[in-house]
């Protein structure tokens, strides 16, 4: 797909407008970023002993431009698709705000300053961990796998999972299970949250040849799908309670968002004609946005209650 | 003929301005590391940097 007339017209027209520091702010995307950064702080605030609050916010800053940098990576190099979908047709590259080049450059350096930093100032076991995520993300994902099978949200949804991770080794200097447990939960998440997206922009992606589940499969496969890793999901989500990762709270709500999301998957699975069944398929999509934002604020409060309140 | 070199020109004045806001944005991101770094080494350093032995 590289090599196609709207990817060597990015690369030749080059910007139309004055480039804004809100350009490269959309360019490390924020949204994303935003979940990056509380999964990361809840690992960091759940892993047993201590960190300096200022070695704390430089870890916190060193992950989310680590983020931010996969983010224009990603950017640099699908810009000749991002052009053709509607969902990324606004995005500061395909719009001639800034040129790949620029994305390039910035994702590089970003990258290479937010690995170091976080390497010398933290420990080198999250520096080493924020590398491979980002490594994950631009070569195994972006790369390899996006433009190549229907897998390539299941694989590359590894390097979303990082971050609770990152989180947890700035504080301990190690890897455990509960910081794996966090890494699955996210793991798991993403092909369900990700195929609810792909069932109703499918046209999208068949368009640039992106082989998203719903384009190779067919929608129907994709709905079964999306159900069985929604079953896989979420009682892996409960596990934090059960290990004493979480508490009674966390329970709670990962019982009953995650019957909620069941329910919604569910939904998705049956309802599958016409303008409904793309309505049940966004209802979960913007869903698993919020239930994973549940699980790891909740989890993050607990945490933060009994270490600063009790 | 004009017209071509003025946009020539535009292109060029273009230019430069990006050049110049990325060498501002550069120097800007290199002192604030380097800010970042002095901060955390002092943070690091603690009260070690008082109570060392003479």
């Amino acid at each position: 797909m590289h090599g196609t007339g709207v990817e060597s017209e990015i690369g030749r027209v080059g910007p139309v407008a004055e480039p804004s520091v809100g350009d490269f702010v959309v360019l490390m995307k924020p949204r994303v970023m935003s979940l990056v950064l509380l999964t990361a702080v809840t690992g960091m605030v759940a892993a047993p002993g201590s960190i300096h609050p200022v070695l704390a916010l430089i870890a916190l800053l060193a992950i989310a431009c680590g983020a931010g940098a996969s983010g224009a990576l990603n950017m640099w190099y699908d810009a000749d698709i991002d052009a053709r979908m509607a969902r990324t047709a606004a995005r500061p590259i395909p719009r001639g705000l800034l040129t790949r080049e620029e994305a390039l450059s910035f994702g590089a350096v970003l990258s290479v300053f937010s690995v170091l930093t976080l390497g010398v100032l933290v420990n080198w076991t999250a520096g080493a961990l924020l590398a491979l995520t980002i490594a994950y993300y631009l070569f195994v994902y972006t790369m390899w796998l996006k433009r190549r099978t229907p897998q390539n949200i299941v694989i590359g949804g590894a390097a979303g999972a990082f971050p609770p991770m990152i989180g947890w080794a700035a504080v301990t200097g190690s890897v455990s299970i509960e910081s794996v447990l966090m890494f699955l939960i996210i793991f798991m998440w993403t092909p369900p949250h990700f195929w609810a997206l792909a069932l109703y922009r499918s046209r999208d992606y068949e368009r640039v040849g992106v082989p998203m589940l719903p384009v190779v499969a067919g929608p129907e496969e994709t709905r079964r799908q999306i159900w069985l890793y929604s079953i896989a999901l979420v009682p892996l989500a409960v596990l934090p309670a059960v290990i004493g990762l979480a508490g009674p709270v966390y329970a709670a709500v990962a019982v009953v968002s995650g019957a909620a999301f069941l329910y919604l998957a569910w939904r998705v699975r049956k309802v599958t004609e016409g303008r409904e069944a793309d309505r049940v398929a966004r209802q979960l999509f913007g869903f698993s946005i919020l239930y994973l934002f549940l699980l790891f604020a909740v989890m993050l409060g607990e945490h933060a209650v009994a270490r600063w309140v009790l | 003929m004009t017209l071509v070199m003025n946009a020539d020109a535009e292109e060029q004045r273009q230019r430069l301005k990006r050049q110049r806001m990325r060498s501002l944005a550069i120097a800007l991101a290199l002192g604030a590391l380097v800010a970042l770094f002095y901060i955390a080494t002092i943070v690091r350093l603690g009260g070690n940097v008082v109570s060392r032995s003479l």
